[in-house]
């Protein structure tokens, strides 16, 4: 009886959460077709134009997978400070191997094991910091800021601070090339989004990450290793932060280890504004993709205006800030209302 | 000397007694009084910073925005005065420095707790928002020429001692470190407010009930950062003699690292000042003296890195394990 009870008040708890956590993604949807009106309004409809779409659209992938890479960190009650480290050091090792090989074994094979060297560089950073986390303790921030630190300065050690030149055309295939009509980057960015979203809805991982996140006590009693989820989450935001970091090295066709660093903070912010929990729990992948689209409208917009880069760093840090506000206050009024049906329901059964 | 091996603060002492030697050993210039000197130059401005963060770490929070609010003060002070042709003393500049960053961590303040949110993030976002503003604002240029009172307090020697064929000196800024020392461990130690900054950090359920003020705590705690970050960012200005907006940026990562090797727990309730200052103490070394052994600066970030996640990596571990042995008791316990 009573494990019926328990099922019973689960399946609600399950069907409220689902239903408020729809509520912040419905809110995000009406500010992403907002600030895409907003945009196309003060640029007077030039925002709508074919070559300003193409360009948005090889804009957004690398920053909307590192967000991703930073949110299923976040999911898990953690932080990854250490993605933009990851992509530049994979970026480097990439265009070092494919210099160093291209003239052995010629271009499509060099760039081929390239790739593989650079995945290979996130996947192991990834688990370093997994390491970090899970087995000695330290907590995910500091930890990944540590080795953020040591891969900008691996980074910086191996390329004596300058940019790695010298990769062939060829490699700009993902970065600037085009498959069906797409731009490459957004495909790359479409599968990652359509892998991570069967990995966390659909399957065992995702349901572990999601429990682990909301209570690594309870997950722990449930059967869960709670440390093996870790490194494997880390790992996962490694290889993704790589994948960026390759989009990046290949569209710009070499490679920097100090490149992007205002990138972390809008990582965060298109997580926090995508309605992924800091806390750990809450969160879909749906949601970052239309924060990303969000930003990358606001971005574009500005860019068109020529504003200031330094004017978007306020805009972003207000909007981070405000979205965080609205949240709290959005939440606090669906409790109340919540609160409020619940007591006229006891008023009604007394 | 029991006591003593539990005490993070001796293990920090220790690593950085074998680093001094090893650097000492390699290049014996590390050991002339001089080197001492421009070592204590160069760490007053992270440890004014360092200090004040410590506080919010022991509460259970941090603070990202404090290089934003440093640089605030500091240019808009420095702006000002240059455009009064401002003569008068010293002390108005460094009162008006203080006064902004008071305000803007007054602000960081009551967002996070009127809000209920998480502190890293908020100070994340304040952080651009300050400097976005900022410059947006008052412009990026350079300001080259201080009003003549700073001018006069940067140049204005302290200490000054010559060993072999170099000369260092130190400024009056270092004690404001002083003070900022003294002060942060009178409010720790002998204070009420104190025992409610450790009681938040430790369990803030259990501080709330106990009938600390939470809220007016913690407020008070980014306000303190935000005097520091402001007092800091002048001095930075009047050591550099010059004020470049963008200085300062990115010096939180190194500020963290110090509190967090002097044994201040991350998740909060623990941290000594006697902890940060030997961790001031490491990193200064660090990040000043790996030249001397033939570190060049390329690396340099690799090495400062490492140090930082073994220092942290070492209380972390013994943190673990200690947490580990709890269980066990209480399962000893029950079977009695």
């Amino acid at each position: 009886m009573r494990m019926a009870s328990n099922t019973e008040q689960k399946k609600k708890v399950n069907f409220l959460s689902r239903f408020t956590e729809d509520a912040s993604l419905l809110r995000l949807f009406f500010i992403m077709v907002a600030a895409f009106a907003l945009m196309m309004m003060i640029t007077k409809g030039k925002f709508l134009t074919g070559a300003n779409i193409a360009s948005m659209a090889t804009q957004f992938p690398e920053i909307g997978i590192l967000a991703i890479a930073v949110s299923i960190t976040m999911l898990l009650g953690g932080i990854n400070l250490s993605v933009v480290g990851i992509a530049n050091l994979s970026g480097v090792f990439c265009c070092m191997t494919i210099i160093q090989l291209e003239p052995v074994i010629g271009t499509w094979p060099a760039i081929l094991i390239g790739l593989i060297v650079a995945l290979v560089c996130g996947l192991i950073c990834g688990a370093l910091n997994g390491i970090l986390i899970a087995y000695i303790g330290i907590p995910a921030m500091l930890a990944t800021l540590g080795a953020q630190e040591i891969f900008m300065g691996l980074g910086i050690g191996v390329t004596e601070g300058a940019a790695v030149f010298g990769t062939p055309d060829a490699f700009t295939f993902i970065g600037a090339g085009k498959f069906l009509g797409i731009p490459g980057p957004l495909v790359v960015f479409i599968i990652v989004v359509v892998i991570f979203t069967i990995l966390l809805q659909k399957k065992k991982y995702g349901m572990e990450l999601y429990l682990s996140g909301t209570s690594p006590k309870a997950a722990r009693f449930s059967g869960i290793k709670n440390q093996k989820v870790i490194v494997m989450t880390h790992v996962f935001s490694g290889i993704l932060s790589s994948v960026a970091g390759i989009i990046i090295a290949s569209r710009a066709n070499s490679a920097k280890a100090s490149y992007g660093s205002s990138y972390v903070l809008q990582c965060l912010i298109v997580a926090i504004l995508g309605g992924i929990n800091p806390n750990g729990g809450f969160g879909k992948i749906s949601g970052v993709v239309m924060a990303i689209l969000t930003l990358q409208f606001l971005s574009s917009g500005f860019n068109m205006l020529r504003v200031d880069s330094y004017f978007k760093t306020f805009i972003w840090g207000a909007l981070l800030v405000g979205a965080m506000i609205l949240n709290y206050l959005g939440d606090r009024y669906s409790e109340n209302k919540k609160r409020r049906n619940a007591e006229k329901a006891i008023e009604k059964e007394s | 000397m029991k006591n003593l091996l539990k005490k993070n603060e001796f293990y920090v002492g220790i690593t950085l007694i074998v680093m001094c030697l090893i650097i000492g050993l390699i290049n014996p210039v590390f050991f002339t009084l001089a080197n001492f000197v421009s070592l204590m130059r160069n760490g007053i401005i992270m440890g004014i910073m360092s200090f004040a963060l410590m506080l919010g770490i022991i509460a259970g929070g941090i603070d990202v925005s404090f290089p934003a609010i440093a640089v605030c003060a500091m240019y808009l002070t420095s702006k000002l005065m240059e455009s009064l042709a401002f003569e008068g003393p010293v002390i108005v500049p460094i009162l008006m420095a203080v006064a902004i960053g008071t305000a803007l961590g007054l602000l960081n303040g009551i967002i996070i707790t009127q809000f209920n949110l998480p502190a890293f993030i908020v100070t994340l976002g304040t952080s651009s928002l300050f400097h976005g503003l900022l410059i947006t604002l008052a412009g990026s240029k350079p300001v080259n020429r201080l009003c003549p009172s700073m001018e006069n307090f940067g140049k204005a020697q302290m200490i000054r001692v010559t060993s072999g064929s170099t000369t260092a000196t130190c400024t009056y800024t270092f004690l404001f470190l002083v003070a900022i020392m003294i002060i942060v461990h009178v409010i720790l130690k002998y204070t009420m407010l104190g025992r409610g900054i450790y009681a938040i950090g430790g369990d803030r359920v259990s501080a709330e009930r106990a009938g600390f003020n939470v809220k007016g705590i913690t407020i008070f705690v980014y306000t303190f950062i935000g005097m520091a970050a402001g007092l800091g960012g002048v001095c930075h200005a009047m050591q550099a003699r010059m004020c470049i907006p963008t200085d300062l940026m990115g010096s939180e990562m190194m500020c963290i690292a110090v509190v967090v090797l002097g044994g201040t727990s991350i998740s909060g309730g623990k941290g000594t000042v006697i902890g940060t200052l030997l961790g001031l103490m490491l990193i200064t070394v660090a990040q000043n003296s790996l030249i001397l052994v033939g570190i060049t600066s390329i690396w340099q970030e690799l090495v400062v890195g490492l140090i930082i996640l073994a220092g942290v990596s070492l209380s972390a571990y013994k943190e673990l394990k200690n947490s580990r042995k709890i269980p066990k008791i209480l399962d000893d316990e029950m079977e009695v």
